[in-house]
């Protein structure tokens, strides 16, 4: 039960996440992102495992805003190449994906130490 | 594939003799790549950095390593060390590569270095160093916003024909420069934070794609984020010279083309080395954060071994989230190959429009 709750409170800024993806307003960018990094110091679970919870929460709560990031940015390069080819526009989308995980990953992984340094290791 | 090797073997051997011909090295040099470390009993702790090898010497043994500059005669060197065994010594550095005849490096996986510029880490350089490295992290944010906003608010003022005219040279171009900038981000972040910078220079990874390298240990960086900007400095590059370049291309009207081409490598460049991949910035930045320089390692032998994924099970949420984690970093080694596949597509798409 208190694992169910602990994964619904992330839903929460998930939800922000897909009202800024619908109305592109800049408030709901605001709240989703202090939301998250407010989520990760709220839960206990989280605790000095900050980096490794942050990973997996932004993955998911930033999905509504890649989704439709790579739609535009995939129509518009498509207008701009001048190329017609679906396989093209498939694989692209999909390293676009990529790409976009990648950069927020490294982004909110970074902030995520700078605010909370004291953090357990990784078993190697 | 022979082809391949049969060229490259007659480059290296190229590399070899000119390299030769130029120092007029006589004798073998110990390599530049091995930290000492004393040990308590008065033995020393050799680490080779290309390997990550390590050995332990006796002190008489140590000093006649140091004592390999490459103008001596291992023979003519005064060490309390019998005759003889100079010769078993040389041997056994010759044959753990802890001696150095030219150059050029092999490393294992078919990689070829070749070096550059052998750098000293003397505090005066280290002093420079941090200068730069602070320069970088503050102007680099700065410089990329301004200068993407500038070109995207001046974008209606080009034409196609003028952004178009120059831009294949300002690609090529700006690709060598932002590789040679990367490295050099590198080389100061690394500095900056009292790694152990050995040299600068170039690689053929298994005789297929060149790029270009900075020799160093961090082994000495214990602090999280201090590891993060070294392995962040050569993107921060890409991304300010990408900044620049834009500014650039408003201020140059005559090079726009040029200048656009260089910035929008780098960019690209800048993203594609952020990507979570074991070796490229990205994973190495992620390895960082996680607190586990093998996290890539780590992630394949848990999704492969069933117990070892059951037994992170066993610890309550958190252990649940890593074994996802895990997968995601699983995933993300499909990376690579999609790039090569979707700039084949891309070639298909154009030939087919």
């Amino acid at each position: 039960m208190k694992n169910i709750i602990n994964i619904s409170i992330l839903l929460i800024p998930m939800l922000f996440a897909y009202l800024y993806s619908k109305t592109w307003s800049i408030v709901f960018l605001i709240i989703t992102i202090v939301g998250l990094f407010a989520v990760i110091g709220f839960l206990p679970v989280c605790r000095r495992r900050e980096n490794i919870w942050m990973f997996f929460a932004s993955a998911i709560v930033m999905l509504p805003i890649n989704i439709k990031l790579i739609k535009i940015i995939v129509t518009n390069i498509n207008k701009l190449l001048e190329i017609d080819f679906v396989l093209f526009q498939v694989t692209f989308s999909v390293l676009l994906f990529f790409v976009l995980i990648s950069a927020e990953e490294v982004v909110f992984g970074v902030l995520t130490r700078i605010i909370w340094k004291n953090q357990y290791k990784t078993k190697k | 594939m022979d082809k391949a090797v049969c060229r490259l073997d007659f480059i290296v051997d190229e590399f070899i003799s000119i390299e030769n011909e130029v120092r007029k090295m006589k004798y073998p040099m110990l390599a530049n790549y091995l930290m000492f470390y004393k040990n308590k009993d008065g033995t020393y702790r050799v680490r080779d950095a290309l390997s990550y090898e390590e050995y332990i010497v006796e002190k008489h043994v140590y000093r006649f390593m140091r004592a390999l500059d490459g103008k001596t005669d291992p023979h003519s060197i005064k060490t309390p060390l019998p005759k003889d065994s100079v010769d078993e010594i040389m041997n056994w550095l010759f044959q753990n590569d802890l001696l150095r005849t030219s150059r050029i490096l092999f490393k294992e996986g078919g990689t070829v270095l070749c070096s550059f510029i052998f750098t000293k880490n003397k505090t005066s350089h280290r002093v420079i160093a941090c200068f730069l490295n602070w320069l970088l992290l503050i102007a680099w944010p700065m410089i990329f916003i301004i200068g993407t906003y500038v070109f995207f608010c001046n974008f209606a003022k080009f034409d196609t024909d003028t952004l178009y005219r120059s831009v294949w040279i300002g690609l090529i171009v700006g690709f060598f420069v932002g590789v040679i900038l990367h490295e050099i981000g590198h080389l100061i972040a690394g500095m900056a934070y009292g790694a152990s910078v050995f040299e600068i220079g170039g690689s053929i990874d298994s005789y297929v794609f060149s790029s270009a390298y900075v020799l160093m240990d961090t082994g000495r960086v214990k602090k999280t984020l201090r590891r993060v900007q070294i392995n962040a400095a050569g993107v921060e590059m890409n991304f300010l010279l990408s900044g620049v370049s834009f500014l650039a291309s408003t201020m140059l009207f005559s090079l726009a083309g040029f200048f656009f081409g260089m910035a929008i490598i780098n960019l690209i460049c800048g993203f594609i080395n952020l990507l979570l991949v074991d070796r490229l910035d990205g994973g190495n930045i992620i390895a960082a954060l996680l607190g586990n320089d093998n996290v890539f390692d780590k992630a394949k032998e848990i999704m492969r071994n069933r117990k070892k994924r059951m037994a992170l099970f066993q610890h309550g949420l958190t252990g649940k989230v890593a074994v996802i984690v895990y997968g995601i970093l699983n995933i993300f080694k499909i990376s690579l190959p999609l790039l090569a596949l979707t700039n084949i597509m891309w070639f298909i798409g154009i030939c087919v429009s």
